[in-house]
């Protein structure tokens, strides 16, 4: 998995590209603690090169929506691929996240 | 395709990705589709993980066999650890994935995932091995 980071006015995206899973999703773990002991609050998580994403990746993701929610910020998601979309339903993510189908959506809503 | 295939690997998360990659190959040789091949090697991953982190004492290693099987257009995963007894589908928490943000608890996910995205999932303690086993029609 790569990550790559991004800042567009107030957001900072993080665009992530390969498997997110048990093994990788420390390091997004560890980039989004960084993030966020930087001060930033408002991040988008691009998920245009996403193949693949299980609980762990998951576990990242909310830990950090109710940390920087709870901190009056933002967390969303844009680009999710028709192939991984059933694990955001099954997981109930689409109801808590806000998912957008593009970057410039996002950063527009 | 010969069938079954097996594999084995040790109760270690360096583990992973060789037993990831050896499905990976599998679902492709097989010519599985895409979304089923997927959810496949999810499940796997969640059981897998599932097993090194919590089914053995911290230090202790143990080994996972891993067995995959395509008979009678269903693909089939066993999975046998010799850890404590754990059986997923009564013991594990059942998350509530139509909470509140606020309270949404953390965790759960990977058995949920086992029996929302499968047809039959099964768990037995035979002596002293877990066997859990997931199957999906083709």
């Amino acid at each position: 998995m790569e990550l790559s980071t991004e800042k567009r006015g107030d957001f900072t995206i993080v665009q992530i590209t390969g498997r997110l899973d048990t093994t990788t999703s420390p390091q997004l773990n560890n980039e989004l603690d960084q993030l966020s002991n930087d001060g930033v609050n408002q991040i988008l998580i691009d998920c245009e090169n996403l193949d693949y994403i299980s609980s762990s990746g998951l576990r990242v993701l909310l830990v950090y929506l109710k940390k920087l929610k709870g901190a009056g910020g933002k967390l969303s998601l844009s680009n999710i691929k028709d192939s991984i979309k059933e694990i955001f339903v099954v997981s109930g993510f689409t109801s808590i996240f806000s998912i957008y189908n593009s970057v410039d959506e996002a950063l527009e809503s | 395709m010969s069938n079954p295939h097996h594999i084995s690997i040790k109760n270690d998360l360096g583990d992973l990705p060789k037993v990831m990659q050896w499905f990976e190959n599998l679902g492709e040789s097989s010519e599985l589709d895409m979304k089923l091949s997927m959810n496949l090697a999810l499940c796997l991953e969640e059981a897998l993980s599932n097993v090194i982190f919590y089914a053995y004492p911290k230090g202790e290693v143990g080994t996972i066999e891993v067995t995959f099987t395509i008979e009678s257009e269903v693909a089939r995963m066993a999975i046998e650890d010799k850890g404590i007894a754990f059986n997923p589908l009564t013991d594990a928490k059942i998350p509530d994935t139509e909470a509140a943000l606020e309270d949404r608890e953390i965790g759960g996910l990977g058995i949920h995932f086992i029996k929302e995205l499968m047809d039959k999932v099964s768990y037995q303690r035979t002596e002293e091995t877990n066997q859990l086993e997931f199957s999906k029609r083709i």
